[in-house]
């Protein structure tokens, strides 16, 4: 007569994923009931508003004893984001522009081993195109500078603030 | 035997893996978002791979450690891997909106890797809800996009059997939770990981049974506590982008119905002609097949396959080995330099 072998182990893992998965479709069951939507729905407009009233006495007494709130870092954190999306932003640019360099470059050692109006036109319209894009680089970094500006006067005013 | 045994189990679930090994370089960082650089043992293919999670777990289930990783996996069959890996938002980040992900992340680390891989012919693969953002990614801007892979990516939302009075309500408007959401700011990971749960099984123990049941598996005792480290590891999700996910993507499911819009631009999925691999798990509770499917019907593309494996959500990644036919279509469909 043949041993059958009981693994214990296997059959608790196996029972285990059974009840869990029952007791899983009874409570989806249960929360999938408009009882329970209704509720949701009726208690999120006081719990939005709970939520307010304690975030605007944190603020108010945050003032009082000179500590920083989250707002206040986040609007902080906010400036340094703003001006690393800038200079991302540059730096793309300039990554085009040495790009185009070696355009340029191309086509002056083209033209100077076979000198030609097309070769000498395409490098005209490089060229132009190249300073146009220099000239915007420029005044984004003008415009980069006084947005470095306001910012520091708007993180000196939360300083001030907090 | 059983001693030894029950003090494995002990052991396991006291255990801290160290996660994502691989070795990697960090090539651009935004906010707390990086571009991370994989190199292939010995590249062989003209395409790299541009690696896309979701936005609501830690991409390291991607390199749980060695020989149970899909970006080891792909480093040794000769492919460069880029991961743009968003990083853990905080309150400031509270506005970030799904526009902003696509457009100032997952573009601008795209443009980063085609800089850094000197290539522009990438294979993106999307997973999750990475998938989705990469199927929108890919119709926005195709151009250098010669693969797409979506692994277990939802894109049509419009049925939820365990809880379709919820949907029912969410979309005659009856269930209200934007202003909640805005003063929330961010929805905390905890919040996160209990309606992920919430989905897929509100009680879970059958995990640690079958641990007790294999704890004398070292192989398997390894696997386990690096699996279960990550499933409890959620990350917070901005309010925005969690409102844009509730509202345009479940609520209206824009990305079947259409009128899904980026920074104003409407995506139109039949701008995507690249070569699509799609593959969904039977076993899979959080998105099921029947929600990935339907991309099959929205895109361009002329070489399109649709494949389902057994096993769940996050099991086919945890591998030494690319999933079959994964390797094999992602091998027939690169250029061999």
């Amino acid at each position: 007569m043949a041993h059958v072998t009981i693994d214990f182990y296997e059959l608790l893992k196996k029972g285990g994923t059974l009840l869990q998965y029952r007791l899983n479709n009874r409570i989806k069951n249960s929360l999938n009931q408009m009882s329970v939507i209704d509720l949701t729905s009726s208690k999120a407009n006081p719990l939005t508003n709970k939520i307010d009233q304690i975030q605007n006495y944190t603020e108010q007494l945050s003032n009082y004893i000179n500590l920083p709130t989250k707002t206040d870092l986040a609007n902080a954190t906010q400036l340094i984001l703003q001006s690393e999306e800038k200079i991302d932003n540059l730096d793309d640019q300039l990554f085009e522009l040495t790009n185009m360099m070696k355009d340029v470059k191309q086509l002056i050692e083209q033209l100077g081993s076979n000198p030609s109006d097309d070769y000498s036109n395409q490098l005209t319209n490089k060229i132009t195109e190249q300073e146009q894009r220099i000239s915007t680089l420029q005044n984004e970094l003008v415009q980069t500078r006084q947005q470095l500006d306001s910012q520091k006067e708007e993180f000196n005013f939360t300083n001030q603030a907090i | 035997m059983a001693k030894k045994n029950l003090a494995n189990f002990i052991h396991t679930l006291s255990y801290d893996p160290v996660v994502g090994q691989s070795e990697r370089y960090a090539i651009w960082k935004k906010n707390k978002a990086t571009l991370w650089y994989y190199p292939a043992k010995r590249r062989k293919y003209k395409e790299s791979i541009y690696l896309i999670y979701s936005i609501v777990n830690k991409p390291y289930i991607l390199d749980l450690g060695p020989s149970m990783s899909l970006i080891e996996a792909f480093n040794t069959a000769g492919y460069d891997v880029y991961l743009i890996d968003f990083g853990i938002p905080a309150y400031e980040d509270r506005h970030l909106t799904i526009d902003d992900y696509i457009t100032k992340y997952i573009q601008q680390g795209f443009k980063r890797a085609i800089r850094h891989a000197g290539t522009d012919s990438f294979t993106v693969i999307g997973f999750c809800l990475g998938g989705t953002l990469a199927t929108i990614f890919a119709a926005l801007d195709n151009r250098h996009i010669k693969n797409l892979i979506l692994a277990v990516s939802p894109i049509d939302f419009s049925a939820f059997p365990d809880y379709n009075n919820w949907l029912m309500a969410l979309r005659e408007n009856e269930l209200q939770i934007d202003e909640l959401i805005d003063k929330m700011g961010i929805i905390p990971p905890e919040s996160v990981k209990y309606g992920t749960r919430l989905l897929v099984a509100p009680l879970s123990f059958s995990h640690y049974l079958a641990l007790l049941n294999r704890s004398g598996e070292k192989n398997y005792t390894e696997k386990w506590a690096r699996m279960n480290k990550w499933t409890l590891d959620h990350i917070p999700v901005a309010g925005e982008t969690f409102k844009q996910i509730m509202n345009d993507f479940v609520r209206d499911n824009k990305m079947v119905e259409g009128g899904l819009t980026i920074n104003g631009e409407e995506i139109d999925f039949s701008n995507i002609q690249s070569n699509l691999l799609v593959f969904s798990t039977k076993n899979d509770p959080l998105v099921p097949s029947s929600l990935c499917e339907p991309i099959m019907d929205l895109v361009s593309s002329k070489d399109k396959s649709f494949v389902l494996f057994e096993g769940g959500h996050a099991g086919l990644v945890a591998k030494s080995h690319m999933p079959e036919p994964m390797e094999s279509w992602l091998r027939a469909h690169s250029t061999s330099i």
